[in-house]
Protein backbone atom coordinates (compact mmCIF):
# COMPACT_ATOMS: atom_id res chain seq x y z
CA UNK A 1 0.00 0.00 0.00
CA UNK A 2 1.16 3.60 -0.74
CA UNK A 3 1.05 5.90 1.99
CA UNK A 4 0.75 9.64 1.78
CA UNK A 5 3.56 11.88 2.44
CA UNK A 6 2.43 12.65 5.63
CA UNK A 7 2.73 9.35 7.02
CA UNK A 8 6.08 8.40 5.18
CA UNK A 9 7.52 11.59 6.87
CA UNK A 10 5.88 10.36 9.80
CA UNK A 11 7.81 6.53 9.39
CA UNK A 12 11.20 8.04 8.43
CA UNK A 13 11.10 10.88 11.29
CA UNK A 14 9.72 7.48 14.01
CA UNK A 15 12.41 5.23 15.53
CA UNK A 16 11.89 2.13 16.94
CA UNK A 17 11.74 0.75 20.23
CA UNK A 18 13.53 -2.28 21.25
CA UNK A 19 10.43 -4.85 23.50
CA UNK A 20 7.68 -2.13 22.01
CA UNK A 21 5.00 -2.99 19.85
CA UNK A 22 5.39 0.32 18.33
CA UNK A 23 7.87 2.75 17.41
CA UNK A 24 7.57 6.61 19.30
CA UNK A 25 7.99 9.80 17.85
CA UNK A 26 9.10 13.21 19.82
CA UNK A 27 5.95 15.95 20.10
CA UNK A 28 8.37 18.33 18.47
CA UNK A 29 8.83 16.27 15.41
CA UNK A 30 5.48 15.28 15.09
CA UNK A 31 4.39 19.54 15.21
CA UNK A 32 6.84 20.34 12.67
CA UNK A 33 5.89 17.61 10.46
CA UNK A 34 1.97 18.04 11.01
CA UNK A 35 2.73 22.12 9.96
CA UNK A 36 5.02 21.06 6.95
CA UNK A 37 1.98 18.81 5.84
CA UNK A 38 -1.14 21.25 6.85
CA UNK A 39 -2.29 18.94 9.01
CA UNK A 40 -3.62 19.74 12.22
CA UNK A 41 -1.52 18.59 15.31
CA UNK A 42 -4.71 16.53 16.59
CA UNK A 43 -5.28 14.89 13.31
CA UNK A 44 -1.06 14.19 13.05
CA UNK A 45 -1.38 12.65 16.43
CA UNK A 46 -4.04 10.35 15.42
CA UNK A 47 -2.67 9.64 11.88
CA UNK A 48 0.62 8.72 13.94
CA UNK A 49 -1.09 6.24 16.66
CA UNK A 50 -3.42 4.91 13.77
CA UNK A 51 0.27 3.90 12.37
CA UNK A 52 1.64 2.32 15.10
CA UNK A 53 4.01 5.17 16.09
CA UNK A 54 3.44 6.54 20.00
CA UNK A 55 4.13 10.26 20.61
CA UNK A 56 6.95 9.84 23.24
CA UNK A 57 4.92 11.58 26.03
CA UNK A 58 2.51 8.78 25.86
CA UNK A 59 5.91 6.21 26.69
CA UNK A 60 5.14 5.76 30.45
CA UNK A 61 1.49 5.19 29.57
CA UNK A 62 2.42 2.04 28.59
CA UNK A 63 1.59 -0.95 29.14
CA UNK A 64 -1.04 0.32 31.61
CA UNK A 65 -2.48 1.53 28.28
CA UNK A 66 -2.05 0.05 24.97
CA UNK A 67 -1.65 1.44 21.60
CA UNK A 68 -5.13 0.60 21.17
CA UNK A 69 -6.39 2.51 24.34
CA UNK A 70 -4.33 5.52 23.05
CA UNK A 71 -5.78 5.57 19.82
CA UNK A 72 -9.17 5.45 21.75
CA UNK A 73 -8.54 8.29 24.05
CA UNK A 74 -7.53 10.34 20.90
CA UNK A 75 -10.09 9.65 19.63
CA UNK A 76 -12.51 10.58 22.44
CA UNK A 77 -14.71 13.55 23.40
CA UNK A 78 -15.47 14.57 26.81
CA UNK A 79 -17.79 17.33 28.16
CA UNK A 80 -16.57 18.34 31.34
CA UNK A 81 -18.84 20.58 33.42
CA UNK A 82 -16.48 22.71 36.31
CA UNK A 83 -13.12 23.59 35.63
CA UNK A 84 -12.87 24.84 39.10
CA UNK A 85 -11.42 22.31 41.78
CA UNK A 86 -12.46 18.89 40.39
CA UNK A 87 -12.22 20.06 37.19
CA UNK A 88 -8.69 21.71 36.91
CA UNK A 89 -7.49 18.60 38.03
CA UNK A 90 -9.24 16.09 36.01
CA UNK A 91 -8.23 18.59 32.86
CA UNK A 92 -4.37 17.88 33.72
CA UNK A 93 -4.61 14.68 34.20
CA UNK A 94 -6.37 13.23 31.06
CA UNK A 95 -5.10 15.71 28.40
CA UNK A 96 -1.56 14.40 29.81
CA UNK A 97 -2.82 10.60 29.38
CA UNK A 98 -4.30 10.99 26.05
CA UNK A 99 -7.62 12.04 25.68
CA UNK A 100 -8.26 13.75 22.17
CA UNK A 101 -11.23 16.63 22.74
CA UNK A 102 -12.61 18.39 25.18
CA UNK A 103 -15.84 20.56 25.50
CA UNK A 104 -15.39 22.59 28.60
CA UNK A 105 -18.02 24.42 30.56
CA UNK A 106 -17.97 27.19 33.37
CA UNK A 107 -19.03 30.76 33.78
CA UNK A 108 -16.92 31.66 36.92
CA UNK A 109 -13.75 33.58 37.24
CA UNK A 110 -11.42 32.79 39.61
CA UNK A 111 -11.06 34.34 43.54
CA UNK A 112 -8.72 34.22 45.82
CA UNK A 113 -10.51 32.01 47.96
CA UNK A 114 -10.22 29.29 44.95
CA UNK A 115 -6.42 29.28 45.89
CA UNK A 116 -6.42 26.63 48.50
CA UNK A 117 -7.22 23.79 45.85
CA UNK A 118 -8.21 24.81 42.45
CA UNK A 119 -4.63 24.09 39.85
CA UNK A 120 -6.11 26.34 37.26
CA UNK A 121 -6.18 29.44 39.98
CA UNK A 122 -2.69 31.17 40.79
CA UNK A 123 -1.89 34.77 41.16
CA UNK A 124 -2.14 35.63 37.50
CA UNK A 125 -5.55 33.80 36.94
CA UNK A 126 -7.42 35.74 40.11
CA UNK A 127 -10.22 37.41 38.17
CA UNK A 128 -9.68 35.69 35.19
CA UNK A 129 -12.18 33.00 33.69
CA UNK A 130 -11.92 29.46 34.33
CA UNK A 131 -11.94 27.84 31.14
CA UNK A 132 -10.31 30.45 29.33
CA UNK A 133 -7.12 29.77 31.60
CA UNK A 134 -8.38 25.64 31.24
CA UNK A 135 -7.69 25.62 27.38
CA UNK A 136 -4.19 28.55 28.11
CA UNK A 137 -3.67 25.09 30.87
CA UNK A 138 -4.18 22.59 27.37
CA UNK A 139 -2.27 24.13 24.95
CA UNK A 140 0.83 24.09 27.53
CA UNK A 141 0.47 20.47 28.74
CA UNK A 142 -0.37 18.80 25.01
CA UNK A 143 -0.93 20.53 21.64
CA UNK A 144 -2.07 17.32 20.41
CA UNK A 145 -5.80 17.88 22.41
CA UNK A 146 -8.92 20.05 20.69
CA UNK A 147 -11.10 22.09 22.80
CA UNK A 148 -13.77 24.76 22.68
CA UNK A 149 -15.08 26.22 25.69
CA UNK A 150 -17.98 27.91 26.81
CA UNK A 151 -17.74 30.41 29.33
CA UNK A 152 -21.01 30.66 30.70
CA UNK A 153 -22.76 29.15 33.57
CA UNK A 154 -24.60 26.38 31.94
CA UNK A 155 -29.05 26.14 32.02
CA UNK A 156 -30.71 22.87 30.74
CA UNK A 157 -31.76 24.33 27.20
CA UNK A 158 -28.00 24.23 26.48
CA UNK A 159 -27.11 20.88 27.55
CA UNK A 160 -28.72 18.87 24.81
CA UNK A 161 -26.74 20.94 22.62
CA UNK A 162 -23.00 20.47 23.74
CA UNK A 163 -23.49 16.62 24.61
CA UNK A 164 -23.73 15.98 20.77
CA UNK A 165 -21.32 13.39 19.35
CA UNK A 166 -20.15 13.24 23.40
CA UNK A 167 -18.60 9.98 24.56
CA UNK A 168 -18.88 10.58 27.61
CA UNK A 169 -19.82 13.73 30.60
CA UNK A 170 -17.97 14.36 33.64
CA UNK A 171 -19.68 16.47 36.62
CA UNK A 172 -16.70 18.68 37.96
CA UNK A 173 -19.49 21.05 39.36
CA UNK A 174 -19.85 22.44 42.64
CA UNK A 175 -23.15 22.85 44.58
CA UNK A 176 -25.62 20.32 44.65
CA UNK A 177 -28.33 21.87 42.30
CA UNK A 178 -27.37 21.92 38.52
CA UNK A 179 -25.84 18.16 39.69
CA UNK A 180 -29.48 16.50 38.95
CA UNK A 181 -30.30 18.36 35.86
CA UNK A 182 -26.47 17.42 34.06
CA UNK A 183 -27.47 13.98 35.03
CA UNK A 184 -30.91 13.93 33.83
CA UNK A 185 -30.00 15.33 30.50
CA UNK A 186 -26.73 13.08 30.08
CA UNK A 187 -29.24 10.11 30.88
CA UNK A 188 -31.57 11.41 28.08
CA UNK A 189 -28.56 11.72 25.63
CA UNK A 190 -27.71 8.12 26.56
CA UNK A 191 -24.04 9.52 27.78
CA UNK A 192 -22.69 7.73 30.82
CA UNK A 193 -22.00 10.60 33.40
CA UNK A 194 -19.27 10.28 36.15
CA UNK A 195 -19.99 12.59 39.16
CA UNK A 196 -17.57 13.61 41.91
CA UNK A 197 -18.58 15.66 45.29
CA UNK A 198 -16.65 16.31 48.40
CA UNK A 199 -17.51 18.62 51.45
CA UNK A 200 -14.14 19.15 53.39
CA UNK A 201 -12.14 16.04 53.78
CA UNK A 202 -15.49 13.35 52.42
CA UNK A 203 -15.59 12.71 48.93
CA UNK A 204 -17.49 10.80 46.98
CA UNK A 205 -17.33 9.53 43.07
CA UNK A 206 -19.94 7.36 41.19
CA UNK A 207 -20.64 6.69 37.55
CA UNK A 208 -24.08 6.73 35.87
CA UNK A 209 -25.13 4.84 32.58
CA UNK A 210 -28.18 6.25 31.22
CA UNK A 211 -31.49 5.18 33.35
CA UNK A 212 -28.49 3.40 35.95
CA UNK A 213 -29.02 3.49 39.64
CA UNK A 214 -27.52 7.67 40.90
CA UNK A 215 -26.32 9.37 43.64
CA UNK A 216 -28.61 11.75 43.35
CA UNK A 217 -30.30 12.10 46.99
CA UNK A 218 -26.96 13.28 47.76
CA UNK A 219 -27.65 16.12 45.98
CA UNK A 220 -31.31 17.02 47.45
CA UNK A 221 -31.78 20.36 48.09
CA UNK A 222 -30.22 24.15 46.98
CA UNK A 223 -26.55 24.73 47.05
CA UNK A 224 -26.61 26.68 50.58
CA UNK A 225 -27.32 23.02 52.12
CA UNK A 226 -24.35 21.30 50.66
CA UNK A 227 -22.22 20.61 53.64
CA UNK A 228 -19.33 21.94 51.74
CA UNK A 229 -20.76 25.12 52.66
CA UNK A 230 -19.97 24.90 56.59
CA UNK A 231 -16.73 22.15 56.09
CA UNK A 232 -15.22 23.69 52.99
CA UNK A 233 -13.05 22.03 50.38
CA UNK A 234 -9.59 20.83 51.12
CA UNK A 235 -7.10 20.39 48.60
CA UNK A 236 -6.27 16.54 49.20
CA UNK A 237 -9.75 15.69 48.83
CA UNK A 238 -10.40 17.74 45.91
CA UNK A 239 -7.28 16.15 44.06
CA UNK A 240 -7.89 12.58 45.24
CA UNK A 241 -11.72 12.74 44.02
CA UNK A 242 -10.73 14.45 40.97
CA UNK A 243 -7.93 11.27 40.15
CA UNK A 244 -10.74 8.45 40.93
CA UNK A 245 -12.83 10.77 38.46
CA UNK A 246 -9.99 10.50 36.05
CA UNK A 247 -9.00 7.02 36.27
CA UNK A 248 -12.76 6.18 35.76
CA UNK A 249 -12.95 8.09 32.26
CA UNK A 250 -10.30 6.49 31.01
CA UNK A 251 -11.75 3.18 31.75
CA UNK A 252 -14.87 3.80 30.29
CA UNK A 253 -13.21 5.73 26.98
CA UNK A 254 -11.37 2.62 26.33
CA UNK A 255 -13.84 0.00 26.92
CA UNK A 256 -13.08 -1.48 30.01
CA UNK A 257 -15.75 -2.01 32.48
CA UNK A 258 -17.03 0.79 34.96
CA UNK A 259 -15.94 -0.33 38.84
CA UNK A 260 -18.48 2.20 40.05
CA UNK A 261 -21.91 1.90 38.32
CA UNK A 262 -24.43 1.75 41.01
CA UNK A 263 -21.54 1.95 43.40
CA UNK A 264 -20.31 4.89 45.42
CA UNK A 265 -16.54 5.27 46.08
CA UNK A 266 -16.09 6.67 49.59
CA UNK A 267 -13.45 8.64 51.10
CA UNK A 268 -13.14 10.44 54.47
CA UNK A 269 -9.60 11.45 55.43
CA UNK A 270 -10.58 12.01 58.92
CA UNK A 271 -11.51 8.71 59.41
CA UNK A 272 -8.54 7.35 56.66
CA UNK A 273 -11.98 5.48 55.44
CA UNK A 274 -12.05 4.10 52.19
CA UNK A 275 -14.97 1.76 50.79
CA UNK A 276 -17.12 0.98 47.77
CA UNK A 277 -20.33 1.56 48.78
CA UNK A 278 -24.03 0.22 46.78
CA UNK A 279 -26.38 2.39 45.64
CA UNK B 1 -27.34 -5.32 71.23
CA UNK B 2 -24.17 -3.05 70.08
CA UNK B 3 -23.71 -1.79 65.81
CA UNK B 4 -21.27 0.13 64.68
CA UNK B 5 -21.76 4.17 63.32
CA UNK B 6 -20.17 6.45 60.90
CA UNK B 7 -21.45 9.70 60.24
CA UNK B 8 -19.78 11.67 57.59
CA UNK B 9 -19.29 15.21 57.17
CA UNK B 10 -21.09 17.72 58.67
CA UNK B 11 -22.72 15.09 60.69
CA UNK B 12 -19.76 13.51 62.34
CA UNK B 13 -20.20 15.69 65.61
CA UNK B 14 -22.98 13.20 66.16
CA UNK B 15 -20.98 10.01 65.57
CA UNK B 16 -20.59 8.23 69.05
CA UNK B 17 -17.13 8.87 70.07
CA UNK B 18 -15.95 5.58 69.80
CA UNK B 19 -17.88 4.64 67.07
CA UNK B 20 -19.69 1.99 68.97
CA UNK B 21 -23.66 2.34 69.85
CA UNK B 22 -26.05 0.18 72.28
CA UNK B 23 -29.28 0.51 69.81
CA UNK B 24 -32.48 -1.89 71.04
CA UNK B 25 -33.85 -4.78 69.10
CA UNK B 26 -35.71 -4.34 66.34
CA UNK B 27 -34.36 -0.53 65.98
CA UNK B 28 -33.85 0.83 62.52
CA UNK B 29 -31.48 3.40 61.38
CA UNK B 30 -34.62 6.40 61.61
CA UNK B 31 -34.12 5.37 65.84
CA UNK B 32 -29.99 5.31 65.21
CA UNK B 33 -30.61 8.72 64.01
CA UNK B 34 -33.03 10.17 66.56
CA UNK B 35 -30.92 8.14 69.27
CA UNK B 36 -27.67 10.67 68.10
CA UNK B 37 -29.49 13.95 67.87
CA UNK B 38 -29.32 14.06 64.22
CA UNK B 39 -32.11 16.63 62.43
CA UNK B 40 -33.73 14.10 60.46
CA UNK B 41 -34.07 16.53 57.55
CA UNK B 42 -29.95 16.63 57.66
CA UNK B 43 -29.89 13.13 56.51
CA UNK B 44 -30.05 12.38 52.92
CA UNK B 45 -28.66 8.78 52.62
CA UNK B 46 -27.85 5.91 55.06
CA UNK B 47 -26.07 2.53 54.08
CA UNK B 48 -26.40 -0.74 56.22
CA UNK B 49 -23.08 -2.76 55.46
CA UNK B 50 -22.40 -0.57 52.49
CA UNK B 51 -25.46 -1.31 50.94
CA UNK B 52 -28.48 1.65 50.44
CA UNK B 53 -31.18 0.06 52.18
CA UNK B 54 -33.17 2.73 52.94
CA UNK B 55 -33.58 3.94 56.89
CA UNK B 56 -36.71 1.58 57.88
CA UNK B 57 -34.71 -1.39 57.79
CA UNK B 58 -34.21 -3.68 61.29
CA UNK B 59 -30.89 -3.13 62.03
CA UNK B 60 -29.02 -6.55 63.25
CA UNK B 61 -26.10 -6.93 65.82
CA UNK B 62 -22.87 -5.95 64.49
CA UNK B 63 -24.24 -3.98 61.49
CA UNK B 64 -22.01 -1.06 60.32
CA UNK B 65 -24.26 1.66 59.69
CA UNK B 66 -23.07 4.94 57.45
CA UNK B 67 -24.71 8.41 57.92
CA UNK B 68 -24.76 11.00 55.22
CA UNK B 69 -25.24 14.47 54.67
CA UNK B 70 -25.95 16.74 51.33
CA UNK B 71 -22.85 17.00 49.88
CA UNK B 72 -22.05 19.25 46.53
CA UNK B 73 -18.76 20.51 47.15
CA UNK B 74 -16.43 20.19 44.21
Amino acid sequence: MKHSPFITALKKNSRALQHHPFSCISSSSLIQLASAHNVTCFQAQLSALQNKILPERYLRNFNALTLNDQIRLAGSRILLVGLGGLGGYILEILARSGVGTFVLADGDCFEESNLNRQILGTVDTLGKSKVKAAKVRLKKINPFCRCQIHPYFLSRKDLPGLMKNIDLVVDALGGVEFRPVLLEESSRAGIPLITGFLAGTTGLVSTVYPGGKSPGVFWRGENKDGAENILGNMAQTVSLIASVQAAETIKLLTGKDSGLAGRVFLVDFETLTFDLLEL
Amino acid sequence: MRIQVSCFATLSRYAPTDGFLEIKEGATPIDVIDQLSIPREEVKIVFVNGQNSGKEIELQEDDRVGIFPAIGGG
